[in-house]
């Protein structure tokens, strides 16, 4: 199997000093603060976190959906977020939502192929075979007629798995694309995620919440503290690839996940305790 | 088509439903029977049942209230959904309209009627305005809560794929509002009749609800329950029609 041509950029995403200030009522919500990350192209990084932490706002700045109020944040040495710049989401870094969003009133077929269309990259026939290529290399042969509402929540995730990879991103944004699904779902959704990452290697970016997701998926592991969010600590992940689940037991495995659960569990009684005294 | 048919007959709701009819109709004979309801039964109905429906007034009542219902319906639905769209889209225009739609929202259709026989050159023009009056504000409050209620991470989902704003216009705000306007297509349909009803007995001479004024007048009891019972019949008719349009429209809401 031929590997697919890397994009000529990359993808090195580089945040510097990133800062978000929400202001809804009078109270203002300090979501992240100085937090700097530097992504290398191709790398598969994952952030956790405890909730609240601004995983989810570092990402939607990444995508281009929400300004920052300090710092800027780079693709390939091009500004794409910044206190003054325009705004412009795209599909150079397509996200991949919690919950799932395939359009609900269109077909698996429409879902797919309305990306590269109006991207402009293939035509209908072209982007209709492609897609029917990948939904077969995730197992999902036939469903293309059928909307999403008829599926089961882990083929809607596979879906729209296939539907960012049609875009042909720089970047993949994965927002806990696998929150509530079954062990068994998670587990074939885990592999398909990796085989396809494999084939059309990009930079990927995944929050979660699930440590043992985060240790067997990625290349590397950021830790962030928990509101104002910043950069931890962070754990290379130093297993071979392809992952195989047998890993999932091993030692070097375990000895990461131990380190991990310490770093997190530290931020979560710091959140939780903060929480508190919010309420107080 | 036929095949239709059959499944039709061997669906059980089918029997269900005209069973809860039959029932209904069951118990108002027995009613009249023992004497406890002093209006005509369903037998003294049936009997002056075909004295009313033979000849062609009773049938040109309704194409009467039907072709009014459908005139203000389909204005309403017009103008309700230009206007739920732009407010959708231009904040300003908006805030500048809503508040002048709210003041009128209240004011119910029938209060409508003696400015209308004023203003209106013709009666007609005076009922299809009326039944426009009780289409517009169901109609239009479910346009815009449609729009405001979708999902704005489907607005991020196309952002992120690259839609420009007019196609996510065109293929995310108006899709995902739809089950809302057609849920104000229901209500607007129901409201509508009751208006055509109220407005053909004050003004009209023909219809629905004049055949119905017109048997009180004529001392005929058994007419004005026929001619309730037809409105309801039409009623029943046009929400099922509204109800077919709905699942045409939106093919990806039926389940098996």
């Amino acid at each position: 199997m031929a590997r697919a041509t890397i994009s000529p950029q990359g993808g090195h995403l580089y945040a510097r000093d990133v800062g978000k200030v929400y202001s809804p009522y009078d109270e203002p919500v300090v979501a992240l603060e100085s937090c700097s990350i530097d992504i290398p192209p191709l790398q598969f990084c994952a952030l956790v976190g405890p909730s609240g932490c601004g995983k989810t706002t570092l990402l939607n700045a990444i995508a281009g959906f929400d300004a920052l109020t300090s710092g800027e944040i780079m693709l390939d040495g091009r500004l794409i977020n910044s206190t003054r710049g325009h705004l412009k989401p795209g599909p150079d870094r397509v996200v991949v939502f919690q919950n799932g969003a395939l359009f609900p009133w269109a077909t698996v077929r429409e879902n797919l192929v309305r990306g590269p269309i109006v991207q402009g990259r293939m035509t209908y026939r072209e982007a209709d075979a492609q897609s029917r290529t990948l939904l077969a290399r995730v197992g999902l042969t036939g469903v293309e007629s059928a909307y999403p509402g008829a599926l089961s929540s882990g083929m809607r995730r596979r879906v729209e798995i296939v539907r960012a990879l049609l875009c042909d991103p720089t970047v993949i944004l994965l927002d806990e694309p696998f929150r509530g699904l079954d062990t068994v779902s998670k587990a074939t959704t885990h592999q398909c995620l990796l085989d396809l990452w494999q084939i059309a290697p990009k930079t990927l970016v995944l929050i979660t919440h699930d440590l043992d997701e985060a240790l067997f998926l990625a290349d590397r592991v950021v830790v962030m503290t928990t509101r104002p969010g910043q950069v931890k600590v962070e754990f290379p992940v130093d297993l071979p690839r392809p992952r195989l689940p047998s890993m999932l037991t091993s030692r070097v495995f375990l000895s990461l996940k131990a380190q991990l659960i310490d770093a997190v569990h530290e931020e979560a009684v710091k959140a939780f305790v903060a929480g508190e005294r919010e309420l107080a | 088509m036929r095949v239709r048919a059959w499944r039709l007959a061997a669906n059980p709701s089918l029997w269900q439903g005209l069973a809860g009819i039959a029932g209904f109709f069951a118990v108002w004979a027995l009613a009249r029977r023992i004497g406890w309801l002093i209006l005509p039964g369903p037998a003294e109905v049936a009997a002056a049942l075909p004295r009313m429906v033979s000849g062609p007034a009773y049938w040109l009542s309704w194409l009467g209230s039907s072709q009014r219902v459908l005139a203000g319906f389909a204005i309403a639905a017009v103008l309700a959904l230009a206007l739920g769209l732009g407010m959708g889209i231009s904040r300003k225009f908006r805030l500048t309209t809503f508040p002048v739609l709210e003041l009128l929202r209240p004011i119910p259709p029938l209060a409508w009627l003696p400015l209308s026989i004023l203003f209106w050159p013709t009666s007609e023009a005076t009922m299809i305005f009326l039944t426009f009056m009780g289409a517009f504000f169901p109609i239009f409050i479910s346009v815009l809560a449609g729009i405001d209620r979708v999902d704005p991470r489907y607005i991020e989902a196309a952002l992120s794929l690259g839609s420009s704003r007019r196609a996510i216009f065109q293929r995310i705000l108006l899709p995902g509002a739809l089950p809302y306007v057609f849920t104000g297509f229901a209500v607007a349909i129901g409201i509508t009749w009751e208006v055509v009803i109220a407005a053909e007995m004050a003004s009209a001479t023909n219809g629905l609800g004049y055949l119905t004024w017109n048997a009180y007048v004529n001392h005929s009891l058994p007419g004005i329950i026929i001619g309730m019972l037809s409105i309801g019949f039409a009623g029943m008719a046009s929400s099922a029609i509204v109800i077919w349009l709905g699942r045409r429209a939106m093919p990806w809401q039926n389940r098996m």
